[in-house]
């Protein structure tokens, strides 16, 4: 007892004398009103979303420090258009928050020790979160946007040791947290209601473990130093980000229950710089992954896959950039009623050009050659002052309704944002 | 009297002697390495140390955009530029190890590679604030002996001896009394005029009288320029790990 009060006493008498002597404060606030309208008919509102943001770092000295930020929104597009969607949606998706970084940094010379929550950032991929496993993600709006804004921020331990320009990072999870997926009746739902043959469907998505050894995940990263390679090796023991569904089918119609269940996964990551090149690359095996199938119910089955990403990046002058991607996954095993082929293809393009006056133009078309359906991504980011962003985008998917982006073809929209960022002037 | 004469003529002729002999050896020339090396030390100080830059945008005399680095460089082979203002950018680092550069964007949280002949902000491309000398990117050579606002200067030609360099050729004025940065004036590789730079404000810096303020303007549109002035020299020491792209997020 005596230890603990010791323990806890250092840890006071730290913070206290840090924070009245050398604390310095790097505050972040941003807010976000988007107004967006679906592109194809019915052409009704799809997003009236009003969103604060803070991230916050707290710098006790060279040594500690504490990140801490939020992220709240409300969204009024399910209420406002209730002929489109479901009561359930509104209520599940109407308003959220969520905690972002709260983590306590030790960094000491080649060794740093982040624990609390926090986001790990693996993988060389654009676009798609292929080697990007350790944070679940929220797809509630397709994945669609700044990736850091769709990576959700978990509790883990995170130890990093870079000696002689290298990287060794050992993770621990102690509770795995799970995707957020998007509600049934929303815009980028799974199509449960294809397999409950017109009667109604309770979802019923798993979304934490309890804390414990059983639940517990762990992985970590290599990354040897060459002269102009970034090479990674990583491997992640955990339970799958994405569910799988199960069903039953009752009184009350079809009950869908969705389950994560643990995997492995083995990879390594590529990146390197030709010129004006940069060649980029990931191959990852998952190992016992579970896999969706249907004959009569929702099932699952269990198998390998591999995934391979090669991406090549070209700078273009002072101003653009571009670059394409290509990626398959291959599952090992082929069964009856499986809901995806064995083997799925992507092609992905992407370019970006600063035009006058700071404003940029984005794009990004991704392809999926296994059913020829597509996705086209399009900005126009506009800054009208120090504080504030406008942007025009849109997202398009084409495609037949059982195909990979045609699915959610009604999805289609346009949408206005506005940007501002608060944060305090730095003075230097 | 005749001892006098026999006097003053053996000190005229020693003092002419002397004359003669100084006339004959005299201050050597430094070499064009040398020449630049001066001029880069009187641009930043070696080591490890930390500065502030200020960069003001003026497009066509309507409208100036102001953003503020702070820039951490060690060896003049390592830095990290970091963007402290505006708010809507801040966050941004630019990270250069060698001849690798790489662009950290907080919206994406993990780096991506990018050219130091991109631009940074108006003018001024990546490899402008990344990269604290010329000595170590270019092999230069003397063109000729020139005169800048009144100023004899020793005209160099410096052609890169790497790739991975924001300009192919550079033309540069070094003042000869002080060995300060006169005037710059940047090629692409096909030879075409980019932009042009000039040097002033001279104030001392960490122990020694540096220039503090670079005005680069575009080769064609003369009015769109972009001043950078430096400021807050602070003599530090890094870590090697400050400088790798793992600590970027931290």
């Amino acid at each position: 007892m005596t230890s603990v009060l010791n323990v806890m006493g250092s840890v006071f008498c730290f913070l206290f004398s840090s924070f009245c002597f050398s604390t310095v404060i790097e505050y972040h606030l941003d807010t976000q009103s988007r107004l967006g309208y679906h592109l194809v008919s019915p052409s009704d509102l799809s997003s009236h979303r009003h969103e604060l943001e803070s991230n916050n770092i707290i710098r006790f000295s060279k040594i500690w420090s504490l990140g801490a930020g939020l992220r709240a929104f409300v969204e009024s597009a399910y209420a406002s258009n209730s002929s489109r969607y479901a009561d359930s949606v509104r209520t599940r998706d109407s308003q959220d928050f969520i905690l972002r970084d709260l983590y306590l940094q030790y960094k000491s010379g080649p060794i740093t020790l982040r624990l609390g929550n926090q986001q790990i950032v693996w993988g060389e991929a654009f676009g798609f979160y292929y080697a990007d496993l350790v944070n679940p993600k929220d797809f509630r709006d397709f994945g669609i946007g700044p990736l850091e804004k769709n990576r959700l921020h978990t509790p883990l331990v995170n130890f990093k040791w870079n000696f002689k320009e290298h990287i060794l990072q050992l993770l621990y999870i102690p509770k795995p947290y799970f995707n957020k997926t998007a509600s049934i009746g929303s815009d980028f739902s799974f199509p449960f209601t294809q397999f409950s043959q017109g009667s109604s469907v309770t979802f019923d998505d798993e979304r934490i473990l309890p804390i414990g050894l059983n639940n517990a995940e762990y992985g970590g990263r290599f990354s040897p130093s060459f002269t102009g390679i970034d090479l990674s090796l990583l491997y992640l023991n955990y339970f799958d980000r994405a569910p799988v569904y199960l069903s039953s089918t009752g009184s009350g119609g079809m009950v869908v229950k969705g389950r994560h269940l643990r995997m492995e996964t083995f990879g390594g990551t590529l990146s390197l710089p030709l010129r004006s090149w940069v060649l980029r690359s990931e191959l990852l095996f998952n190992h016992g992954k579970h896999f969706n199938s249907f004959v009569g119910q929702l099932d699952s089955f269990r198998a390998d896959e591999v995934i391979a990403v090669l991406g090549l990046d070209y700078i273009v002058g002072d101003r653009w950039r571009m670059g394409i991607q290509i990626s398959e996954n291959y599952r090992t095993k082929s069964i009856l009623g499986a809901l995806t082929v064995p083997s799925t293809q992507s092609v992905t393009g992407h370019g970006s050009v600063t035009l006058m006056e700071e404003t940029t133009l984005d794009g990004l078309i991704a392809y999926a050659p296994h059913d020829g359906s597509s996705l086209v991504e399009l900005s126009y980011m506009i800054p009208l002052s120090k504080r504030i962003e406008l942007l025009l985008a849109a997202d398009l998917f084409n495609g037949s309704k059982s195909s990979q982006f045609g699915l959610y073809r009604p999805a289609s929209r346009g949408y206005v944002q506005i940007k501002t960022f608060l944060g305090n002037e730095v003075k230097l | 009297m005749k001892y006098l004469l026999s006097t003053i003529l053996l000190f005229s002729t020693a003092l002419l002697t002397f004359s003669v002999a100084s006339h004959a050896t005299p201050t050597p020339t430094p070499t064009p390495e040398e020449i630049v090396k001066l001029a880069d030390e009187s641009r930043y100080p070696s080591g490890q140390f930390s500065f502030s830059v200020r960069v003001t945008d003026n497009d066509d005399g309507e409208g100036k955009k102001e953003t503020l680095y702070q820039v951490h460089t060690k060896n003049s082979n390592q830095s990290l530029v970091e963007t402290k203002s505006p708010e809507r950018l801040r966050g941004r680092k630019l990270l250069m190890k060698k001849q690798e550069l790489w662009m950290y964007l907080p919206t994406l949280k993990k780096p991506t590679r990018v050219g130091f002949e991109q631009r940074l902000t108006g003018e001024v491309s990546n490899g402008d604030l990344a990269r604290t000398n010329f000595a170590d990117d270019y092999k230069p050579r003397f063109l000729a002996d020139d005169i800048i606002n009144q100023k004899p200067c020793y005209k160099l030609l410096l052609t890169a001896t790497n790739k991975d360099v924001a300009y192919r050729k550079v033309v540069y004025w070094v003042e000869k009394k002080s060995f300060f940065p006169i005037q710059v004036n940047f090629y692409a590789i096909s030879g075409k005029l980019l932009k042009t730079g000039k040097y002033s404000k001279i104030k001392l810096v960490l122990d020694k009288k540096r220039v503090t303020q670079l005005i680069i303007q575009d080769a064609l549109q003369g009015k769109k320029q972009s001043r950078l002035n430096y400021f807050n020299f602070v003599k530090t020491s890094y870590d090697d790990s400050f400088f790798s792209k793992e600590s970027l997020s931290d």
